[in-house]
């Protein structure tokens, strides 16, 4: 191992002998060379940290105020998106609501509640629309794509379907038809939502009882429950909130609001059956029910096996339609008309009447020849002519 | 004025109550750091810009001073840094618009009888050439052992290395530097 010679003799102490006597000249200029005078080296560098100083504390505090802007930006707008949502969801329900006298537009938008049949939900999302158009079946093409199309609860769709007879019904067995009209569908629940204005069918309220202020704990459960729903697509908590709403404010003045609210979220959980009890326990005189609820029930107690009383339901909204000879041009105003008569024509085939059945069906085809049921309607008429 | 560090302070000898920072660091290693900033940088070497930079370096990342080591061989540390950066920005700067570096010393402050001044600072030039070609490892040992003349034991503290590293680059850079000299001599 090569060994290093500790402190080893400097250039300047070694002989020319050792060295060549230019390197030792060489260290020597390099020691001699003279010092520079630096008198203002103290007061440049004060200088120099004192401009660092400001020119930091300038940088943070155009920070601090961005980020306090930042933060109240973050705190106003978690605090006023609420709001806005609130405010958007009820504009949304004015829009669709039937004009209102100015008195109670005024109402309204002092936060109190108008009648209970004035009250318009907000039209469903996408989402549940989606869902509930694909329980409901295409368009009929062939007979076998027609069992397989039809509802689980339907009675059958064609005359030798015998299910229907001895399905078990609330209201006697009716006799067998000769034909039978497949059970009406489950309707959109954007149907379902829209506005419940006061139509022929429903009685119009009396006298108006004076609009009372909902409590803000009643609005907060009816905002977190359309917000669960809506944006949240939770339905078991929007339900929650619902119960917890009826339980505290049973007789609230947002009352029919979260009825209506319930059911959208017992659709959406697929809990026909609740839904049915809702709407035929729901009182009268707080949920007058508009043409899309009668809808909505007459189709699902046909699901129930009760169709005398979904005829009822279904013929109401005929009635409705005939009577005032509704503006058919509304999109929905002819959704509702053709899903009634269709629901009328099936009840009626189901109870028994064929001959009003196939009125019915005569005049669905008559009417909306380019229909969601035009051509099953006009193959039932078809196959079985009158005799 | 930002505050020294509470490590630089304690480990600072007894200062006035009322003292400045920047008064007590200047007052007892100012002479130090432009010994160094002299030697190291060499004739073309701006003692007052690296000066300000070392105390300026050593003022504001004080909180990096841990105590551990003396506060002469940390203020070592900076100025080998900065003296470092200078060399690179100088080497950078002469590659990029050809600047020499003798430039530089045009501008220093004369000594001595002119004659006798040209001749020293040829030589110098002419070392601190050989000494630029060097390892920096080399080149650092070598100006503060044969130049600056501190012990072994010194340079190795300030350094931060162990004392028979030191030998071994005292003796492969002294042979380097004559070796370099030599060919510059030949034709």
């Amino acid at each position: 191992m090569k060994r290093y010679p500790a402190n080893p003799t400097r250039f300047v102490d070694l002989t020319s002998e050792q060295i060549p006597a230019a390197v030792g000249l060489l260290i020597r200029s390099a020691i001699e060379a003279p010092g520079e005078q630096t008198p203002r080296v103290k007061w440049r560098i004060r200088y120099t940290l004192q401009q660092r100083v400001e020119k930091r504390s300038r940088w943070l505090r155009l920070a601090l105020v961005g980020m306090c802007m930042f933060v109240m930006g973050g705190v106003v707008g978690a605090s006023v998106q609420p709001l806005m949502r609130a405010r958007r969801l009820e504009s949304s329900a004015h829009t669709e609501a039937p004009p209102a006298s100015p008195a109670s537009h005024g109402a309204r938008r002092r936060g109190q509640v108008q009648e209970p049949a004035a009250v318009a939900l907000p039209v469903a999302s996408a989402e549940v629309e989606g869902a509930m158009v694909a329980a409901a079946p295409p368009p009929l093409s062939t007979g076998a794509a027609t069992a397989r199309t039809v509802p689980p609860w339907s009675l059958g769709d064609s005359l030798s379907t015998q299910t229907a007879r001895s399905r078990p019904s609330s209201e006697g067995t009716p006799p067998a038809p000769r034909f039978a009209v497949p059970a009406p569908v489950m309707p959109v629940p954007r149907a379902m939502l829209e506005s419940s204005a006061p139509t022929p069918v429903t009685p119009p309220p009396t006298v108006a009882p004076p609009p009372t202020p909902a409590s803000t704990r009643e609005q907060a459960l009816i905002a977190t429950a359309l917000d669960k729903l809506r944006s949240g697509h939770e339905p078991e908590a929007a339900l929650a909130a619902l119960e917890e709403h009826r339980s505290r404010f049973p007789t609230g003045v947002l009352a029919p609001e979260a009825a209506r609210l319930r059911t959208e979220a017992l659709l959406l959980l697929g809990r026909k059956a609740a839904v049915l009890d809702e709407l035929d326990s729901a009182v009268p005189s707080a949920t007058t029910p508009g043409e899309d609820r009668l809808l909505l029930r007459g189709e699902l107690r046909a699901g129930a096996g009760r169709w005398r009383a979904a005829l009822a339901d279904f013929d109401a909204v005929v009635r409705a339609h005939s009577a005032a000879s509704a503006d058919l041009d509304d999109r929905r105003s002819r959704k509702r008309l053709e899903r009634a008569l269709w629901g009328r024509a099936s009840a009626r085939s189901h109870l028994g009447d064929e001959s009003g059945a196939r009125d019915d069906l005569q005049e669905y085809v008559r009417r909306f020849p380019d229909g969601r049921f035009a051509i099953r309607a006009s193959r039932l008429l078809e196959d079985h002519r009158r005799p | 004025m930002p505050a020294m560090t509470l490590h630089l302070l304690k480990s600072a000898p007894v200062a006035s109550e009322r003292s400045d920072p920047l008064d007590d660091l200047y007052a007892r290693h100012a002479a130090d750091v432009k010994r160094w900033v002299r030697r190291l940088g060499g004739p073309s070497a701006d003692v007052e810009d690296l000066l300000h930079d070392v105390f300026v370096v050593a003022l504001r990342r004080g909180f990096t001073f841990r105590g551990d080591a003396r506060i002469k061989t940390w203020l070592f540390r900076i100025t080998h840094h900065v003296v470092r950066n200078q060399r690179r920005r100088a080497f950078v700067r002469g590659l990029l618009w050809g600047r020499h570096r003798e430039e530089v010393l045009a501008s220093a402050p004369v000594a001595g009888t002119p004659h006798a001044e040209i001749e020293r600072r040829e030589r110098h030039l002419r070392l601190y050439r050989a000494l630029d070609r060097l390892p920096d490892a080399y080149r650092t040992a070598l100006i503060l052992y044969e130049i600056d003349g501190l012990s072994g034991e010194a340079v190795a503290e300030l350094v931060g290395i162990s004392l028979g590293t030191l030998w071994v680059r005292l003796h492969r850079g002294r042979a380097k530097l004559l070796a370099s000299l030599a060919a510059e001599e030949e034709p």
